[in-house]
């Protein structure tokens, strides 16, 4: 597991007043794959507060309103922001079960591209 | 391809020739489509080893056509001892019902053939002339053929099946049958489309596509749902009920709606939420087709822009132009996941907002999106204000796929000065500034109402105040008359007078004291053709009547100005602007394209159709819905709706029923009082006369 993700995924629960975070309501679990191992995320959202839990297989069954796989790699670059989750979306390197809406607004809390420049200049 | 037949459902839709084959070439646009993706590039049938010919084509409705069809391709001689009758459904994929009939007294032993081939083309690929880089495979089995293509974790496959035993091969199926004499035979080919992950999973579970009934059930409802028009101004009621179908056909849901639906921007290759179009034809539509306006609203909301990314144009704040699916977008080579890159979709989504809370007084979605709305606000002032002197500005990050133009006039030449000079970036065009503008007053009602900020509502008036007092010191243009049609990136007026000033006067940026001289310019036979107001003046340098956005008439500007014009009280010439473009529909059997020719009306007798691929438009097609809303001068007033109607000359009466709305269900009439002649009900030839007799309004 990398540290950007681990880092990106803990530090949702410390955000603190995120409006972005009160727009989801509901669980997502995020399966990340790593050669072979996958790790579980299963995140809770409520009212703008998070709750974050990680596993290596207890929470395999758990359900969730929206289930996300992925690699660990690809995620990895969501989270830094070099890699967009809608694209990958399309393009079958993310696969959703569940509500998609649930996914669309997650996603949205990525950080943008670390090069970016900006509007003013 | 010189004849072109379409059928869709959502963003599904089928391109073919008059006989129902499917024949694309690699930049050639026939196919079956869907999100973005070819899913089949060839479909043609064969009897005997013949091509057939088209005796007749029914367009049922807009998911559903039948092509009756016979035998061989000679144009003397025509075997109609058979009758092939290919019926076409849009579902996900389509159905199609192929039945072939024999008239002969004998029976007939026939060779039935379809030929199928997948590109897996990218709507861009098909417009750029681009290559493929994954690979096409077919698979046989499971009773069909699938035709698969896949580049790394990208895989989107096509499964062609049949209700009657058939053959299949990688090319297609074949079938080998005896019809009785005066016998039929008939088998449903069905085609399922699926986006498929690496593993072969689906990348989504969608949910059930439509049957045919279904389909058929809610565009019943659509209408019938919709207020009932009458007048006896005949091509006005065919204007309308096109516009009510057209709508309906025009109607998108994304993944995310559950079922419900906003306005795509055209049919087929818009068939996407677009920030601007889907907006605009919500605010257009809201007396009559509200629902459309709060999809728009809560999925642009749920896609409005969190971060910076200059590939996509986006902002914290900042509503999305426009949403793709296909392969480029999927591998980031098109930036359209969204794409960001529109000034004024932002602002307009605030204006959407307020007037959506103030028709259907539902006050949930107003306190649902408070965070979007102060977002939109806070991008105007944060991220388009580029030159930090108060105004909205655009130009692009991403200057390889980026949009250069972010105002409606998207096109290249289409904000010059009066002398033909193109101003550089970054521009800030003046109809933004009206919405800017609007944005501000509009939220700050909602504040006031709904969000309980009275301090953030006087804050927001302030600021709107101010803007609208730089505004006329900046833009105006004292020695003419009229507002600068944008300021140049080092401030000074880019001048020419282009239709966009029309705008202003719908936002209520206008000063009182300025309105009659930009009203005189806007009807002044430089700009006002007899059928709509030009997207630029005649005595520009640019103007060209045929040329994009520096010459033609568009209706959907014209709706909005002539709704301006209602709010500064030039009755007449808001129905005078109705009337030229209402007349102009009865040309086009009631469906108004894009744009047409900025040509005199007494010049040409006939609109002259600006020639594009879509139609028909969003946005055209919601103009005549807005007019019915400036004639009948319908205005919500708490909860009451205020009827003060001015219709145009010939015109004896007019009642729209049933309007949907915070006070129920209510009718409006309009009886024009004077004119008794019976001459009068004569539009459109009577408007012609007047026209040409230069009768003003």
């Amino acid at each position: 597991m990398s540290q950007v993700a681990e880092a990106f995924l803990t530090g949702l629960s410390e955000r603190g007043d995120d409006p972005s975070l009160r727009k989801i309501t509901g669980t997502i679990r995020i399966d990340l794959r790593n050669n072979g191992k996958v790790d579980h995320w299963h995140l809770t959202f409520d009212g703008g507060k998070v709750s974050v839990k990680q596993s290596n297989n207890a929470a395999k069954g758990s359900r969730a309103d929206c289930h996300m796989i992925t690699d660990s790699e690809l995620f990895e670059r969501m989270a830094g922001g070099r890699a967009n989750a809608m694209a990958a979306l399309l393009r079958g390197a993310v696969l959703v079960r569940g509500d998609l809406d649930k996914l669309v607004a997650f996603q949205r809390l990525f950080p943008g591209p670390p090069s970016k420049r900006g509007s003013r200049q | 391809m010189s004849a072109t037949i379409s059928i869709l459902d959502g963003n599904t839709f089928v391109v073919s020739d008059t006989r129902g084959d499917i024949e694309a070439t690699p930049t050639d646009t026939a196919g079956l489509f869907s999100f973005d993706t070819r899913f089949l590039s060839k479909w043609v049938l064969t009897v005997n080893g013949q091509r057939l010919s088209t005796l007749s084509i029914d367009d049922l409705h807009y998911f559903e056509t039948r092509f009756f069809l016979v035998p061989g391709t000679g144009t003397i001689y025509i075997d109609a001892r058979l009758s092939v009758i290919r019926d076409r459904t849009i579902d996900g994929g389509f159905h199609e019902v192929l039945t072939i009939l024999n008239h002969d007294d004998h029976p007939v032993k026939l060779d039935v053939r379809i030929d199928a081939e997948a590109d897996f083309a990218d709507l861009f690929e098909v417009k750029d002339e681009l290559s493929k880089k994954g690979k096409t495979y077919t698979r046989l089995g499971n009773g069909g053929l699938a035709l698969g293509y896949q580049r790394e974790t990208f895989k989107r496959e096509t499964h062609v099946s049949s209700s009657e035993q058939a053959a299949f091969d990688e090319n297609g199926l074949s079938f080998t049958i005896t019809i009785a004499a005066h016998g039929k035979w008939s088998t449903t080919l069905l085609v399922g489309l699926t986006a498929l992950a690496a593993d072969g999973s689906p990348v989504l579970e969608l949910r059930d596509h439509r049957t045919h009934e279904e389909l058929r059930d809610d565009l019943h409802d659509w209408i019938d749902n919709a207020p009932h028009l009458d007048c006896d101004w005949p091509p006005l009621k065919t204007t309308y009920r096109r516009s009510l179908i057209d709508m309906a056909a025009l109607r998108f849901s994304p993944l995310t709606a559950e079922g419900r639906t906003l306005p795509a921007a055209g049919l087929p290759w818009f068939m996407t939420m677009f920030g601007r179009d889907s907006i605009i034809t919500s605010l257009q539509s809201l007396p009559i087709l509200p629902g459309l306006a709060e999809t728009t609203l809560r999925e642009l909301g749920a896609r409005q822009g969190t971060r910076l990314d200059d590939f996509r144009d986006e902002d914290p704040g900042r509503i999305m132009h426009e949403m793709r699916y296909g392969e480029m977008t999927a591998f980031e080579e098109r930036p359209h996941s969204p794409y960001y890159g529109t000034a004024d979709a932002t602002p307009l989504f605030v204006v959407l907002l307020d007037e959506y809370e103030r028709w259907t007084g539902d006050a949930e979605l107003v306190r649902d999106l408070e965070f979007e709305a102060r977002a939109a606000i806070a991008w105007i002032d944060d991220y388009a204000d580029l030159q930090g002197n108060g105004y909205l500005w655009y130009r692009r990050r991403n200057e390889q796929t980026g949009l250069e133009n972010q105002c409606w006039k998207d096109s290249w030449d289409s904000i010059s000065y009066r002398d033909g000079r193109l101003p550089g970036f970054p521009r800030a065009t003046c109809e933004l500034q009206g919405y800017a503008y609007d944005a501000k007053m509009r939220a700050a009602r909602l504040a006031r109402a709904y969000w309980r900020d009275p301090k953030y509502a006087d804050m927001l008036e302030k600021q709107a105040t101010q803007l609208k007092r730089r505004f006329n010191r900046d833009f105006w243009i004292s020695e003419r008359g009229y507002y600068a049609l944008a300021l140049d990136e080092d401030g000074g007026q880019v001048d020419a007078l282009a239709s966009n000033t029309g705008h202003l006067l719908w936002s209520g940026i206008v000063e009182t004291s300025k309105a009659r001289s930009v009203v005189r310019h806007l009807m002044s036979p430089q700009m006002f053709s007899g059928w709509g107001i030009r997207t630029l003046s005649t005595d520009e340098k640019r103007y060209n009547p045929i040329g994009y956005h520096v010459g033609t008439v568009w209706p959907f500007d014209n709706s909005l100005i002539a709704w301006g014009l209602r709010k500064y009280g030039f009755k007449k010439e808001a129905a005078r602007v109705a009337a030229g473009i209402l007349d102009a529909a009865d040309f086009f059997e009631g469906r108004l394209p894009e744009a047409f020719g900025g040509y005199e009306r007494a010049l040409t007798r006939y609109p002259v159709q600006y020639p594009t691929a879509c139609s028909p438009q969003a946005w055209s097609t919601g103009a005549p819905l807005l007019f019915l809303r400036t004639m009948l001068g319908l205005a919500p007033h708490g909860d009451h709706l205020i009827v003060d109607p001015a219709v145009p000359g010939g015109v004896g009466h007019l009642e729209l029923l049933n309007i949907p709305g915070r006070w129920g269900r209510v009718d409006a009439f309009a009886r024009s009082a004077g004119d008794k002649d019976a001459k009068q009900h004569l539009r459109p030839q009577l408007s012609s006369l007047r026209d040409r007799k230069g009768v003003p309004g």
